[in-house]
């Protein structure tokens, strides 16, 4: 008898616990007839394969995977840009030695481009394209036709960011020199030193390029070693026209230059934003509350804001901050995992 | 499929009850009630670990208890989680001995070869170990024991994935010495098929690059000089595997890893007296691990520990019986992030007194540890136990403890990240279990809370966009434990067992740092709530079938619990037949399992395929080379 009653008590609790733990899923309903709005690029954790390309459309709460609706797939491990070249879509996926391409339009994959890490894709004229690369000393050339890999340019150095001025290309690397590669010829041509921990180069009006390096770091110590440095390099002549010496340095940070004022705001990768403009001495223009930090920064033109993005303990959805330029706050974005920049498809 | 699951658990215990009240005859042995052994914590629960037809540890702890095994692939990287804890938070104990590694915390469960364990058992008590430290959940407890057998084994495996192993011991004994060698070698291709899901044509693709070489020796002595007993072993494995990639990487460069393990155990025994014994242990471990990648610098790291430890144990008076115990580790270890070397050394005291009435129908335990470590004092650990006979059958456990983990040396010196300035985890935790035992049946019910405070964990700065040690945050675990053995025979022939085991566990973030918020109150990554094994075994003289189905819940890849890191639950079932051939003095054993036999698609990780059906033919020969001692 004693036993049966504790056969009931024991069931009764046994249900009890299998039912109470139930919990449902979440669902998204977010629906897009375009794919116009905002991509934002998340890395993804490494090693994860969780990258992906999220859309945002402004004014809305509406963020979904883009890729992944376009296309039914998952994109990858470490999604590390994606360029608007000849009305695809490049997105470079760097630890899957992949670039995906995709149509502007409908977002459906049009081709994969298989390569050895690559990082930046930038189209160089009408019909190529460079591809820089980790674990490599070579450019690669995509012929954007065929979509395939033509030939290569060795450069003595892993490529990081570049950028195209009268048909030179730029090219960022890990030492601390930027290589400069004739894009007629595809010869290496010159090279130019700037400074450790170059990250971004960006084309500047009147054929200049605006030089952002971050500086070097002590491993052990976590001390400053070498302070970061914006160059101003003359693309016809490959030589520093003016060269500053930033406050402090880091492993990583992030660029934008606005066009439409002159102005440049860049990051260490902590929460304060600096405003550079030429031959001024660059000035804190925002601080992110405590708690926030800025893995990449993207400039909207069109509407004049910076998003922000936010990696948090990069193993959860991260945060892109919108503001304007007058330093207000428009909208908080939960994106994908790792997210470190954005590209707009108005 | 989960509660559909855990309903077909809790139904089969009602079976079983039920099945109690058939009144047959009694082969198998029942469980005798015990008091918890004295160098074990009162209170807690000790779960022996049959290791069924696995071949290696993560199979055994995977198949026959409802822990959660983290593996990459059947071959690669394989942590024990217990309760909801991470895995350093789990010591793995070899005759005492923490094999948890200085440098990580982790002790990888597919190092170790079940053809060189006797004995196994989880245990869940906070003081597990004696020595050391960082058992804040609980212990793998792996045992040697000499047996006075003159034997041959011989051990042969086969499974798919051109898998293969071969075990070989022989053994002596004479009056005063007993003596073992045993060897053991493994290897697998591991390319099993999976659906390779980041491609349009989801083609059906072999994981690459997962190889596995092992090899191992171990060699044990024991003699016996009047009161005095001696036990020695040595043993040597090396390991090299191939790291296989997620699905969604293309890699290229040949990760590979060896491992290089040598240990070295001396126990000594001496009788004081029939209340009174003392032991002494000498253990030294050395051990390599060697990245390779064609892309990188190779990474090479290296640890070595030498232990010291005496135990005392007296029996103070009828009621009273005190143990107290002395251990000195030194720790030294070089890595790519610590080239110079580091060392520590690690003191610890510890004390017990276990009281028992003079009914002997309840005992009280109260043992306490203090530890000093590169001139500090580490938190006290005190540990209450209290056991109590309520009936002929049922019994009382409860238990609670302090405890704390040391930083290890990657957290304390990797250069970058590394802090010196971490403190200790620091666990509390409190567990009640119920049990109830007949001749035929052991049914136990436990509920347990665990805090931890200062977590370990690396997290990037602001300041620098570096990862570093950090003590981040306090989790708390709450769950219950299910577990029933059933041995029961019908008309003398026919034997039949019935394991089961269930665990629901709730393991959230209730601090965080302020850039982890997306953390509170959300359970700990790839911590599944629900887990539960159901195995049953029916043998009929020599022959024998047996069915082990395994089932993990829900878990989620992302700290925020995001629907899109969701891991679907999985269910597996495995079975096997075996025929057994005696003669009078050997024995022979032919097994063949079925592993997956349903063929289900399923990840431990996340985009980290695990092997559909698989099959497993194993020959066991054993002879008996002793012409006066027949089996």
């Amino acid at each position: 008898m004693t036993q049966k009653i504790n056969v009931k008590i024991f069931f009764f609790l046994s249900f009890l616990l299998a039912f109470s733990a139930c919990t449902k899923d979440e669902k998204i309903t977010v629906e897009a007839d375009n794919y116009k709005g905002v991509f934002i690029v998340n890395e993804g954790g490494f090693n994860k394969s969780n990258g992906s390309i999220g859309l945002y459309k402004p004014g809305t709460n509406d963020y979904f995977d883009a890729y992944k609706k376009a296309n039914n797939l998952p994109l990858g491990d470490v999604v590390q840009s994606m360029s608007l070249l000849n009305n695809n879509y490049y997105i470079v996926v760097n630890n899957s030695n992949k670039i995906e391409v995709v149509n502007q339009t409908s977002f459906k994959n049009t081709g994969t481009i298989n390569l050895t890490s690559p990082r930046y894709i930038f189209k160089v004229d009408a019909n190529k394209a460079y591809v820089s690369h980790l674990f490599s000393n070579e450019l690669s050339v995509v012929d954007l036709n065929s979509n395939t890999v033509v030939s290569k340019i060795n450069i003595n150095h892993w490529s990081e960011h570049m950028s195209v001025v009268n048909k030179k290309v730029f090219v960022g690397t890990n030492s601390n020199k930027v290589m400069v590669v004739d894009a007629v010829n595809q010869v290496l041509v010159d090279s130019i030193v700037i400074g450790k921990g170059i990250n971004k180069i960006l084309a500047l009006p009147n054929s200049k390029l605006l030089v952002f390096n971050t500086g070097d770091v002590d491993w052990n110590s976590g001390a400053v070693k070498e302070k970061g440095r914006l160059s101003v390099v003359l693309a016809d002549s490959n030589k520093i026209e003016n060269s500053i010496e930033l406050s402090s340095g880091s492993y990583g940070g992030s660029i934008i230059y606005n066009s439409k004022t002159g102005k440049v705001y860049y990051s260490f990768g902590d929460n304060k934003i600096y405003e550079y403009t030429e031959n001024a001495t660059p000035v804190l223009w925002l601080e992110l509350p405590s708690g926030q930090s800025i893995y990449g920064m993207s400039l909207d033109e069109t509407n004049q804001q910076i998003y922000i993005s936010d990696a948090g303990d990069f193993n959860a959805a991260g945060k892109v901050y919108v503001y304007d330029l007058s330093k207000k706050l428009i909208k908080t974005i939960t994106a994908g995992i790792v997210p470190n920049g954005a590209v707009f498809n108005y | 499929m989960k509660g559909l699951y855990i309903i077909c658990l809790l139904f089969c215990q009602g079976l079983i009850l039920e099945a109690q009240n058939l009144n047959d005859t009694l082969l198998l042995k029942g469980y005798d009630f015990k008091w918890t052994k004295s160098n074990h914590p009162t209170g807690t629960l000790s779960i022996s670990l049959p290791f069924g037809e696995s071949q290696t540890l993560s199979d055994a702890i995977g198949s026959q208890t409802s822990l959660f095994v983290k593996q990459y692939s059947p071959s690669n990287l394989a942590t024990v989680s217990m309760r909801g804890m991470g895995a350093q938070h789990t010591s793995m104990l070899w005759n005492g001995i923490n094999l948890q590694s200085c440098m990580n915390g982790l002790k990888d469960l597919n190092l170790i070869p079940l053809f060189f364990i006797d004995e196994a058992s989880i245990e869940t008590g906070a003081n597990s170990s004696l020595m050391g430290h960082g058992t804040i959940a609980g212990t793998v407890q792996l045992k040697n024991q000499l047996e006075n057998e003159k034997r041959i084994k011989l051990d042969i495996n086969r499974a798919s994935f051109n898998n293969q192993s071969i075990g070989f011991s022989i053994s002596g004994v004479n009056k005063y010495f007993k003596h073992r060698t045993r060897i053991v070698y493994r290897s697998g291709e591991n390319d099993f098929e999976f659906v390779n899901y980041f491609k349009r044509e989801l083609p059906i693709e072999r994981i690459q690059n997962n190889q596995l070489k092992q090899m191992g020796l171990m060699q044990e002595f024991s003699w016996v000089i009047k009161k005095h007993s001696f036990y020695f072993n040595t043993w040597l494995m090396q390991t090299s595997r191939n790291l296989p990639s997620p699905t969604g990487v293309v890699n290229n460069s040949n990760e590979y890893q060896e491992d290089f393990n040598y240990k070295m155990y001396l126990q000594h025994q001496f009788k004081i007296s029939a209340k009174s014994k003392l032991s002494q242990k000498l253990c030294y471990i050395d051990e390599f691990l060697n990245y390779y990648n064609n892309a990188l610098l190779p990474s090479h790291s290296r640890s070595k520990s030498a232990i010291l430890e005496s135990e005392w144990n007296t029996q103070l008076n009828p009621n009273l019986e005190f143990t107290s115990n002395a251990n000195f580790t030194h720790q030294l270890a070089f890595s790519d992030g610590y080239r110079m070397g580091v060392t520590r050394n690690v003191f610890t005291l510890f004390q017990r007194l276990d009281w028992y009435n003079n009914s002997r129908r309840n005992k009280l335990s109260f043992s306490v540890r203090e530890l000093f470590y590169d001139n500090r004092i580490a938190p006290l650990s005190p540990e209450l136990g209290l056991e109590k006979k309520l009936s002929k059958k049922w019994m009382l456990k409860s238990n609670a403890a302090l405890s704390f983990r040391l930083p290890t040396f990657n957290d304390l010196y990797w250069q970058p990240g590394g802090n010196g300035d971490l403190k200790p985890e620091k666990g509390r935790k409190a567990e009640v279990t119920a049990l109830y035992n007949t001749r035929h049946w052991e049914f136990s019910v436990t509920a347990f809370k665990h805090v931890v405070e200062n977590w370990i964990m690396w997290l990037p700065t602001q300041s620098a966009a570096i990862w570093i040690a950090q003590n981040a945050k306090q989790v708390k675990s709450n769950g219950l434990e299910f577990n029933q053995t059933l041995h029961k025979a019908f008309f003398q022939k026919h034997h039949f067992r019935v394991i089961t085991r269930y665990q629901f566990v709730k393991t959230i973030n209730t601090e965080t740092y302020q850039n982890q918020l997306v953390q509170l109150g959300k359970q700990l990554i790839y911590t599944p709530n629900h887990t539960g094994v159901l195995n049953l075994d029916y043998r009929y003289k020599s022959f024998n079938v047996f069915a082990e189905s395994q089932y993990i819940g829900v878990r989620y890849s992302q700290s925020d619990q995001h629907i899109n890191s969701k891991l679907d639950d999985y269910l597996l079932f495995n079975s096997g037949v075996s025929i057994r051939l005696n003669t009078k003095r050997h024995q022979g054993t032919l097994v063949f399992a079925v592993k997956n036999i349903f063929n289900r698609t399923y990840q431990v990780m996340e985009n980290r395929p695990m092997p559909l059906r698989n099959y497993q033919l194993t020959l066991k020969i054993n002879i008996n080379y002793d012409s006066k001692n027949q089996r």
